[in-house]
């Protein structure tokens, strides 16, 4: 079986978390700022680490050796969940996995040393693996800079 | 080269009842200078379709003022792409201005035909020197560039009366070895007994953190 390495804080203040909400769009994390290309969240949502992995995966095997990438994500909110067939009540459950609050707008991955049509199979791939809508976009560039 | 644009001035109206007639709200300042405008955005689309960050734009006014300007910022929506507003800056004419100017790389190094990756680490440099002579682009030519070789600010052509206002040392262009699949597998392998602790006890302190590459 293929080993996974799984996201999370090494250390955290409290052990759980409130649900927060995720109105809005992303203030901060909006542009492309690293790579060529960015996949974009176009709504907000949870992205869990296994997913992220999932997402990490895909685009190291697809994209192979000739590129970089970039993940502006990390799932720093610990979500818990109370065991099957107990009773309401005793208490907040467990944390049983970590999330990446992601806003519409936030770039989630970037791309670098590729060709469009690379970047947009792997954003194809990647958003298979994604709970919420995304599109590919590319770095901000006027006209007469391409 | 100057680009020309037509500008109206604006009271404080809402501007999103501007953008929604078609406008967008800009602003220009400077040493003396201080004005609210607006633009049409579809002549404003055409000229960014053909400008750079450090182009000289002449923005005309119905009342026959003109403003020499620069670029300071353009404002995008995250979504949509609109663009929502655009700051101009008029520098004083007689003193020489500092100024990001985009870096454009072209042609195929050799290093990627050998299988190495292209990186841009340097979008902008910046540069000082009077405002006619501020170039709009600079390029970087990456034909001779091999595996691990880099392009440095101070290797950058500036036309004359331009210097450059940063350190020579910064890294514009460099040509990365190709990564090996196989350290990759490794680097998972190695992570798999202290992941299954995380995952077990919820808050290991030793957190496997997957490498971002």
């Amino acid at each position: 079986m293929r080993a996974v390495s799984l996201l999370f804080p090494k250390r955290t203040k409290y052990r759980k978390m409130h649900r927060g909400r995720r109105k809005g769009i992303a203030q901060a994390g909006n542009e492309v700022a690293f790579g060529e290309y960015g996949i974009q969240a176009v709504e907000p949502g949870w992205v869990t680490a296994q997913q992220i992995e999932a997402c990490r995966t895909t685009l190291v095997r697809e994209l192979e050796r000739n590129a970089r990438i970039w993940i502006r994500i990390f799932p720093d909110k610990p979500i818990t969940k109370k065991p099957a067939e107990t009773r309401m009540g005793k208490g907040k459950g467990d944390v049983d996995h970590w999330v990446a609050v992601v806003r519409s707008g936030h770039i989630m991955f970037e791309l670098g040393g590729i060709t469009r049509e690379q970047a947009e199979r792997a954003h194809q791939l990647v958003s298979y693996k994604l709970p919420i809508r995304t599109r590919l976009r590319e770095r901000l560039r006027l006209g007469g800079e391409r | 080269m100057a680009y020309e644009l037509q500008a109206q001035k604006r009271e404080r109206t809402n501007p999103r009842a501007l953008r929604r007639s078609g406008r967008v709200p800009a602003v220009v300042y400077g040493p003396g200078v201080h004005e609210l405008l607006s633009l049409d955005r579809k002549e404003l689309e055409r000229l960014f379709a053909k400008i750079t960050h450090s182009s000289r734009i002449t923005l005309k006014l119905d009342s026959g003022e003109e403003y020499h300007t620069f670029i300071k910022e353009i404002q995008f929506h995250p979504l949509t792409d609109e663009i929502l507003h655009v700051d101009f800056y008029q520098p004083p004419a007689d003193r020489p201005v500092t100024m990001e100017v985009p870096i454009h790389i072209h042609g195929e190094a050799k290093g990627r035909k050998a299988g190495g990756v292209v990186e841009q680490i340097l979008e902008t440099v910046e540069v000082r020197g009077p405002i006619e002579a501020i170039p709009e682009l600079i390029e970087v030519d990456l034909t001779d560039l091999d595996v691990g070789q880099s392009i440095h600010t101070g290797d950058l052509q500036l036309p004359e009366g331009v210097e450059l206002h940063t350190s020579p040392d910064l890294v514009v262009v460099t040509v990365l070895a190709p990564r090996k699949v196989e350290e990759v597998a490794a680097v998972e392998e190695e992570a798999a007994p202290a992941a299954a602790e995380g995952g077990a006890e919820g808050e290991s302190e030793s957190a496997p953190a997957a490498g971002s590459e």
